[in-house]
């Protein structure tokens, strides 16, 4: 009797007890204490807003509208550069993303096109040449592809039949690793269109294109580029993850730290010069941010990397809400990053990030 | 020697995970043949009590991946459970199957099975209005989710095999009958995605479920990982009516990446009986 009497004392405060257990939400955003950059010894010259003609407060309200707009609740972080110095930063979600690698998805084809101006620079590729010349015999069995040209990969333009969606799309099964060899798997797609004839956005192109460079250079795409790229700029740490085949993914698959994408940005912006030594030809980073095909997009394309033609902007684009901006008009370079597997309304829109990067301008004029 | 017993503990996590991989492709086979010694041992005998349950209620789900937010949804659960009764002691069992929808930066999507759990208690305390049972438990759960909008292609999981302390009070009010059991994990194996790996994309071949579920199991003890579960059923005192109760359910997993997960449910269960059962 007694026990029975204890428990059923004790029972409703029991259930009370669990059932209003609930678990908490942590909070999303870091609070916005300050936008000094951080001196980390990592070759990116620091100076204050003020310094390069930038107003602070102005600027400052840009970062205070980046934390509260919520189109940007997926944002990591926020890098603002002016004549080639960082003036401010700020990581909205954990201080770790300073220098925790984080994928930039589709940044890697601007990156790829990079390396691609480098290859043709020192005379290994040109644009006209048709793939034919540097796939060896893979294209034996695919005539209707020989006739590709560099240009036409860089353009997006090469007409095969390759897509980005869905599950069991191209992309899915190239990140699933599920084809043994991406080579055959992409030159065994359907042409869609001759090439040269009509632009369709794909990771595919930028793929052949990795391979066709590994194949004039000897090495894949991934381990030349830190050679005659990433360790003459000082980026060191990425990543660029491999297929299984080893080819270099020419798409995606980079992961690196917002400081370090910039450096990718401050190149172009210098007109491929860094520290006095020309990395990538002057010629090339025109040519490559130039607009070279039409897109039925709110922006052009140059060789992969986009043009915003109104604003005199190009810029590095990955899913999700990853951007490099480059303004040659205020000599400023602005980088973004975010969560990277959002899809559809939950990323961070070229629209969205626009109305960030002109209040940012704002605070540069 | 060190090397020779590596090559041999390294043999046979290959033979193991060669014989998951085996049975997960052989499932239906699996299930069929469980179901077939089920029949074909006294477990279906006239000793052993059987109840089938359905229950639903409101879960949440906070994947460390997920950047802290929280998803908050409705969870069914399926599940079957059998128990024999002694003098002094009392063991049995349990499967279940569940089933989560939840909402956060767009849908969750969460599968959870329990292929067996298992307990053992001895009698306390017994008087004719209410006697106490104290055992253990030990339990095989697997749990997986998606969240398509948020994190487009990765899978996760939870894999825990858990072991611990589970008590049981019975009383009996008027004709009504009431079971109230609490049960906590002490130590469990554990296997979880990898922390900080953005990279990729778990393939979603049923049989990548099965092998990413048992990667990297590890020990953890009760300050990594608990799984704590308070059930509280009635009985009225109708013929042949089923049981109602409430089930609370709550899994916290401290190491990167972290989890935590907690629900309400309330269900019926009915008690399960052969055609020849004349009781």
């Amino acid at each position: 009797m007694k026990t029975s009497t204890n428990i059923m004392v004790v029972l409703p405060f029991i259930l009370c007890f669990a059932l209003t257990s609930c678990l908490k939400e942590d909070r999303l955003n870091l609070p916005l204490s300050t936008i000094e950059p951080v001196e980390l010894g990592d070759g990116l010259l620091i100076a204050s807003p003020r310094s390069q003609n930038v107003d602070p407060q102005l600027l400052n309200e840009a970062y205070e509208y980046a934390l509260h707009a919520e189109e940007f609740w997926p944002l990591r972080s926020l890098l603002v550069f002016r004549n080639g110095y960082l003036i401010s930063e700020h990581y909205y979600k954990s201080t770790s993303d300073i220098t925790t690698n984080r994928l930039i998805w589709s940044c890697t084809k601007q990156v790829t096109a990079m390396a691609a101006g480098i290859c043709i620079d020192q005379g290994l590729l040109t644009l006209s040449d048709p793939i034919s010349t540097i796939m060896g015999n893979a294209l034996d069995e695919h005539p209707e592809k020989a006739n590709i040209t560099i240009r036409d990969l860089l353009t997006m333009q090469s007409g095969i039949k390759f897509s980005n969606d869905g599950v069991g799309g191209e992309t899915d099964q190239l990140l699933r690793q599920q084809p043994k060899n991406s080579l055959a798997f992409i030159l065994n797609l359907d042409q869609r269109e001759p090439p040269g004839t009509s632009f369709h956005y794909n990771d595919g192109d930028p793929h052949l294109v990795s391979i066709g460079l590994q194949n004039v250079v000897g090495m894949s795409t991934g381990d030349w580029a830190k050679e005659v790229l990433f360790d003459k700029i000082g980026i060191s740490g990425l990543d660029w993850v491999k297929y299984k085949d080893g080819t270099t993914f020419g798409g995606f698959g980079i992961e690196t730290t917002a400081r370090q994408l910039s450096k990718l940005g401050l190149l172009v912006a210098n007109k491929g010069v860094y520290e006095g030594e020309q990395i990538i030809s002057q010629e090339w980073i025109e040519e490559m941010t130039s607009k070279q095909v039409e897109t039925p997009y709110n922006n052009e394309m140059g060789y992969y990397w986009w043009i915003n033609e109104s604003r005199n902007i190009h810029f590095m684009n990955g899913h999700g809400g990853q951007y490099t901006f480059i303004c040659p008009d205020s000599d400023v370079v602005i980088t973004m990053t975010a969560f990277p597997n959002t899809q559809e309304d939950y990323q961070i829109t070229e629209d969205e990030a626009f109305l960030l990067v002109d209040k940012i301008l704002t605070a540069c004029n | 020697m060190n090397a020779i017993m590596g090559a041999n503990l390294y043999s046979m996590v290959r033979l193991l995970r060669m014989s998951v991989i085996l049975i997960s492709r052989h499932y239906l086979m699996a299930v069929c043949s469980f179901i077939a010694i089920l029949n074909s041992t006294q477990l279906i005998s006239q000793e052993y009590s059987h109840q089938l349950s359905l229950s639903s209620g409101y879960s949440q789900l906070k994947e460390g991946h997920n950047y802290g937010l929280l998803y908050s949804g409705g969870l069914i659960d399926v599940s079957y459970s059998f128990q024999k009764d002694r003098t002094l002691s009392r063991h049995g069992g349990s499967a279940a199957l569940s089933f989560g929808l939840y909402d956060g930066v767009g849908i969750g999507l969460m599968v959870g099975f329990q292929p067996i759990e298992v307990y053992k208690e001895w009698r306390l305390r017994s008087g004719e209005r209410s006697s106490s049972y104290l055992g253990v438990f030990s339990a095989v759960n697997y749990q997986w989710q998606l969240y398509p909008l948020l994190q487009s292609g990765h899978m996760f999981w939870l894999t825990h095999f858990n072991f611990g302390p589970r008590y049981t009070q019975l009383l009996k009010a008027d004709k009504m009958n009431i079971e109230i059991s609490v049960k906590s994990s002490l130590i469990g194996l554990v296997s979880r995605p990898q922390p900080g790996v953005e990279t990729y994309f778990y393939s979603l071949r049923f049989v990548d479920f099965i092998e990413n579920a048992h990667e990297r199991i590890s020990l953890r003890t009760a300050t990594e990982y608990v799984q704590v579960q308070f059930k509280f059923d009635i009985t009225l005192p109708y013929d042949n009516w089923p049981k109602f109760g409430y089930f609370f359910d709550y899994i916290t997993y401290s190491k990167s990446p972290t989890f935590r997960s907690l629900s309400h449910s309330i269900g019926i269960s009915w008690s399960l009986k052969r055609k020849n059962d004349k009781s």
